[in-house]
């Protein structure tokens, strides 16, 4: 990033905090994506089955969600959020102990067509203090946590469709690793370095991070294809 | 003047395309063939130039004229008689096509595959998106006949233009004809490596010998999980005594497009025998060996093993373009070209 003197003369600060917000920005998503594309790549799979769309994997559904945990627990994986007791509130649920599914935005149809009885909307927790902002719900023990930035396949299913990549995971599963306590580093050169005559200063970013997979048994893709 | 990056490079030209991956935020690229700069072949491409902005596929040519006298200027796509190659930008990725590469989007009609060992597929376009053995494919839309087939990736074998071409390493299946079914061309492999791959075959006994659908890039000593499932109300694959067992790496056999295998050190004497649905077949989840890290006998020293990583291969570029004759970016076979790529601070 370059910022050039005029810049520089009239209101230098405000410019270089922006970019400095911009650039963190950039490193968690790129951080995102990396973990992103190596559990994709490198996760086991496993196909929703219980569907009624003719493909395979077909959509999403509760008992598919049941599958992925059950593979999950058979390899006494721990769950990472704690359950969330009921209260004397109308139409909420209590929620158990549960393991995270990370998926792209496209499955909040799907899973809202699971029904009520089984998936549980964040709205319907008893109690709103521990929920992230990225959380759309539960079934049974995977609580769904949607990005636009999700993991999608193109052209992968029996029918050449669209396959979401639902990442279903323990806790300590996966990581990812610093070098030597490093996360990241902000660079900022004054304008003397950017030539004779001085007039940009330059702005970088690199950080020092690599995803890994803990323990393969703890993680999974649990494959699926939009119901339309 | 502003600080900016450049890199640079040769290579011996196949007369194909190659494929350039640029480690910095380019935005523009140089061609130069010395060896048609050297010969003052006729017609010949010496330099080319590539800028951010221009036409996928295009480029600025300087070219000797039918004399050799003097120099022309062309662009590709408005080369005199016809469009040339050019430069495509290009992004590798998941598994994913980039629009950059648009050979790659649409998928080709097939409409039979067969019962041989190495099934036959059945086509009347390979030259779309160029099939060549070794290249991968994903196949699609397979039902009724060969519906286990659909969304699995193969390795071709043996290409037949516009004919045919074979799934190199099976698994054999009973033939389906008629077939309204399409197949795409996998531009770019996933960049993870050692990749997971689709199990074709296992053989049982005293080791394990496993065969996938596609080439794999194990080594000897990495350390692999089957993931072998059973299949929800219907027929399994069998030897679901595998599923989740951890097996070391002790010999791998390729012979391109005939033999794909791994060994690994699990007795299945006693186990059930594996077997592909060989009839239509709907929702599974297909066998999978995954990398899972090294063998404790492996040193760190090793050259030959990922020491327990998983590499990410991505790479950003340019793929030059190639016709086998000098007229294109990479020029004839054994021609020698230099490049050169860097970045500008664009001015308003």
């Amino acid at each position: 990033m370059y910022v050039n003197e005029q810049v520089v003369l009239q209101n230098e600060e405000d410019v270089i905090h922006n970019y400095a917000i911009r650039f963190g920005v950039s490193m968690r998503l790129s951080e995102d994506r990396l973990m992103r594309d190596l559990l994709a790549s490198s996760a086991s799979a496993l196909n929703c089955v219980g569907g009624t769309n003719a493909d395979n994997p077909t959509e999403i559904t509760a008992a598919d969600c049941i599958d992925a945990e059950t593979t999950l627990a058979s390899a006494d994986a721990l769950t990472v959020m704690d359950s969330i007791e009921g209260e004397n509130r109308y139409a909420t649920a209590p929620i158990p102990n549960s393991y995270f599914c990370l998926s792209h935005t496209s499955i909040i149809r799907d899973l809202m067509a699971i029904g009520a009885a089984d998936f549980v909307r964040t709205i319907r927790y008893p109690s709103q203090t521990n929920i992230l902002k990225s959380e759309v719900g539960s079934v049974g023990r995977l609580r769904f946590l949607t990005s636009s930035q999700g993991s999608l396949t193109l052209n992968a299913s029996k029918l050449g469709r669209t396959v979401l990549n639902n990442f279903f995971v323990g806790i300590e599963a996966i990581a990812c690793i610093y070098v030597n306590e490093l996360s990241s580093e902000f660079i900022y050169l004054p304008k003397e370095f950017s030539g004779g005559l001085a007039q940009n200063i330059t702005l970088g970013m690199k950080f020092f991070e690599a995803p890994a997979i803990y323990n393969d048994l703890w993680v999974g893709n649990l494959k699926s294809t939009p119901s339309r | 003047m502003s600080y900016m990056d450049m890199v640079g490079g040769s290579f011996i030209s196949t007369g194909n395309k190659q494929i350039i991956p640029i480690k910095i935020n380019f935005d523009w690229m140089q061609t130069y063939n010395h060896t048609v700069a050297t010969a003052q072949t006729v017609d010949g491409v010496v330099k080319t130039y590539w800028q951010r902005g221009m036409a996928i596929n295009d480029c600025h040519y300087e070219y000797f004229s039918a004399a050799a006298t003097t120099m022309n200027y062309a662009t590709a796509l408005g080369f005199p008689g016809g469009a040339h190659p050019g430069y495509i930008e290009y992004t590798s990725g998941n598994n994913l096509y980039t629009n950059n590469y648009t050979n790659a989007l649409a998928p080709i009609a097939f409409t039979a595959i067969s019962a041989a060992p190495a099934p036959l597929v059945t086509t009347a376009d390979t030259a779309t998106v160029a099939l060549v053995p070794g290249d991968i494919v994903r196949l699609s839309n397979t039902n009724p006949q060969v519906g286990q087939f659909g969304g699995i990736e193969f390795t071709v074998g043996a290409v037949v233009a516009n004919t045919s071409f074979t799934l190199a390493y099976g698994p054999q299946v009973v033939a389906g004809a008629g077939m309204a079914s399409f197949y795409r061309k996998v531009v770019y492999d996933t960049p993870w490596v050692p990749r997971k791959r689709t199990i074709a075959a296992i053989t049982a006994g005293a080791t394990t010998v496993v065969s996938m659908t596609v080439d794999h890039d194990f080594v000897v000593g990495e350390q692999v999980r089957f993931h072998i499932p059973s299949v929800r109300g219907s027929a399994a694959f069998g030897m679901t005594q595998l599923d989740n067992m951890i097996g070391t790496v002790i010999a791998i056999t390729k012979t391109p497009y005939t033999v794909n295998t791994i060994t690994v050190d699990i007795n299945s004497s006693a186990f059930t025998a594996f077997a592909w649905p060989l009839t239509a077949f709907d929702r599974f989840t297909a066998p999978t060996v995954c990398p899972i890290g090294e063998s404790a006998t492996d040193t760190f020293s090793s050259d030959t093993i990922t020491d327990d990583k998983i590499i990410n291969t991505a790479t950003t570029g340019i793929i030059l373009g190639g016709n086998t004759t000098v007229v294109s970016p990479v020029g004839a076979t054994g021609n020698l070209i230099y490049w050169k790529a860097g970045n500008f601070w664009t001015q308003p």
